[in-house]
Formats: C-alpha cells, sequence, structure tokens
C-alpha cells in the first residue's frame, strides 16, 4: 500500500484514464515523489492488459493469524530457552560435580518442553500444510514479522554465543563443559535460523 | 529442507528429554529427593533438641523420651518422613550423641551436607554428630 492516500488514488485514477506506467511515474517524479514512494504505488496494481487496473494481492492482518502466530511463536520461544536449559543441565550433571543442584530446574525444563515443543511442532508442520495449499498465507503480516523476529532472535543468540566463547577463550576459561555448553546454544538457535531463512527464501522463491 | 530440519529438531528435544528423564531419575526419584531434604532438616532439629537443657540434663536413653526436653511439643522431626520409624539415635556418651537417616535418593548427597554439620556416609546414611556444651 502506498504511503500516502492521495499518491495511491492519483495512481489508480492515471493507469484507469489509460496513462502509461512511464507516464505516471515521470509526472510523479516531477511532483517530488520519491523513486520507493513511486514504484510501492505502482507495485500495489498489477501490469495487465485489463481495462481497468488490476490490484495486486495485499498483505493481510487477521486476529486469527495474530492467535496462530502468536502462539506457535511464543511455544518455539519457550522451547527454546527451555531445551538450552536443560542441555546445559544435562551437561552439568554429565561432566561436572556441582551438577547435582540443577535437578530440579531439569524437571522444570523437561515440563516446559513436554508441552511446549509437541505444540510447536504440531503447529509449525499445520502452517508448512497451510502455505503449501494457500499462498495468501505468505502475505500474513503477522506471520512475516514473527519470522523476521525469530530470525533475529537466533541470529543475536549465534553472535552472542560466539562472543561468550572468543572472551571465555582469550580468558583463559574454555573448558570442554564450556564448550559443549556454547556448542549447545548454537546447535539449537542455528536450527531456529535455518529453519526459517528456508522458509523465507521458499516465500521469496513462489 | 524445512521438513528435515524440522525432523531434526524433534530428534533433539527427545534426545534431551529422554535423556533428562533418565538423569533425574523421573517422579520416584523426585519424591526420594523431597524425602531426602525433609530428612536434611529433621536432623538439623535433632540436633538442636538434643542440645537442649545445656550441660546441666544428661542425654537420653531414647530419642523419644518424654521427659527430656518436656516442654518441647511437636516432635515429628524425630521420625522419618516416609516409614515413621524414629531416626536412628547413637549415644556415644552423656554429652555425645549421633542421629544417622537413611536417604533414599541417588543423588542426595555431598552438597546436601556441605558446609554443615552434617556428614554423609558412603552407603547413603546421612549423621549429625554434637556433644552437648
Amino acid at each position: 500500500m502506498a504511503a500516502n492516500k492521495d499518491l495511491a488514488e492519483f495512481v489508480q485514477q492515471a493507469l484507469t484514464a489509460g496513462h502509461s506506467r512511464s507516464e505516471i511515474q515521470s509526472v510523479l517524479d516531477q511532483a517530488g515523489w520519491s523513486k520507493t514512494e513511486v514504484s510501492e504505488a505502482l507495485g500495489a496494481w498489477s501490469q495487465s492488459d485489463f481495462t481497468l487496473p488490476v490490484p495486486m494481492p495485499q498483505v493481510t492482518l487477521t486476529a486469527r493469524d495474530f492467535f496462530f502466530y502468536a502462539l506457535m511463536f511464543g511455544a518455539l520461544l519457550l522451547g527454546a530457552i527451555y531445551l538450552v536449559l536443560l542441555l546445559h543441565g544435562l551437561i552439568d550433571l554429565f561432566f561436572a560435580e556441582k551438577g547435582r543442584w540443577r535437578v530440579s530446574s531439569m524437571r522444570w525444563s523437561i515440563s516446559v518442553l513436554i508441552v511446549a515443543a509437541p505444540l510447536y511442532f504440531w503447529m509449525a508442520y499445520r502452517d508448512q500444510v497451510r502455505a503449501n495449499s494457500d499462498p495468501a498465507l505468505a502475505r500474513s503480516i503477522i506471520r512475516k514479522w514473527m519470522i523476521y523476529i525469530s530470525l533475529l532472535l537466533a541470529a543475536g543468540t549465534l553472535l552472542g554465543d560466539l562472543m561468550a566463547t572468543i572472551y571465555a577463550f582469550l580468558g583463559g576459561d574454555l573448558t570442554g563443559q564450556f564448550l559443549m555448553k556454547a556448542v549447545a546454544v548454537a546447535v539449537v538457535a542455528g536450527l531456529i535460523f535455518l529453519y526459517y531463512r528456508q522458509e523465507i527464501r521458499v516465500e521469496d522463491g513462489s | 529442507m524445512t521438513r528435515i530440519l524440522l525432523a531434526l529438531a524433534i530428534g533433539l528435544v527427545g534426545l534431551a528429554v529422554g535423556a533428562g528423564i533418565v538423569a533425574t531419575g523421573g517422579p520416584r526419584e523426585g519424591r526420594f529427593e523431597r524425602q531426602d531434604r525433609e530428612r536434611q532438616s529433621d536432623l538439623r532439629q535433632v540436633q538442636t533438641f538434643l542440645m537442649c537443657g545445656g550441660e546441666t540434663a544428661v542425654l537420653p536413653d531414647r530419642l523419644d523420651d518424654p521427659e527430656f526436653c518436656a516442654h518441647r511439643t511437636g516432635r515429628d522431626f524425630l521420625r522419618d518422613p516416609e516409614t515413621g520409624e524414629l531416626y536412628g539415635f547413637t549415644r556415644v556418651s552423656d554429652q555425645t550423641f549421633e542421629v544417622c537417616a537413611q536417604t533414599r535418593s541417588r543423588r542426595f548427597g555431598h552438597r546436601a551436607v556441605f558446609g554443615s554439620s552434617l556428614r554423609f556416609d558412603g552407603d547413603g546414611k546421612l549423621c549429625v554428630r554434637g556433644t552437648r556444651k
């Protein structure tokens, strides 16, 4: 959708009147509209030979999408955090003498995962099935935001993990246990990053 | 590709949860741990209880002697929370005692007694030894 309502209306009327896109572009350039604004306004209409301008599909925003994706990404966030905590607990339990105190927190992590993980996997599977059968889903603004927020968080976690590892190395604290914990974080964040990057690629491709 | 990544994630979560359940020991182990924490708390209370009366009083022959520290009410801490039996009491001398509880949890060990007057034996016995002063 064009940033300015007047601009959008003008483009629609100009196309209806039969003006070419280059004519409209040149008129708008002279009026001072930026290239991005003009291309966005023109991009809202399909380049077909039909007598009337045909609108391009627009992004969608529905309460149902909000419910579905907020729940799905909430489950992902919760599941990812507690999976890392559980893996760290297991590493401590098997490789450190002080691991005993983590047992109760590990039980909580297991409880969270038993609920959050199946919920997320089921929703992610349903989302894939729906996206394959209905391309309109790719235009869901909430879905896009959630995907990019997940990518941002996963990328940030990966970078932070790398920084912490280098810091530990420089400080002489890079033990095998620390390294295993860093790998656990990297595996979980990496899987999320790869999954959503692939989703974006598939959508961009289609 | 996304399905492969999803399958990998499911495998990772499944492995972690499975290993977690094995490592933590499940509900039975959890119940044992809770009871062991109670035993630990009980032994600390027993230690204070047996100091009752200072050096003027003599240690009782039995832990549940009603004459000993008669004013003290509520003596549940003298008994094991699981079996209801009195904790093992040994009167080493008139002033020195040792009280022991048998722990059940696999993991209840050195950390529980670290920095306290409790002692943890290898066979799962948690003991407190004290001398009245």
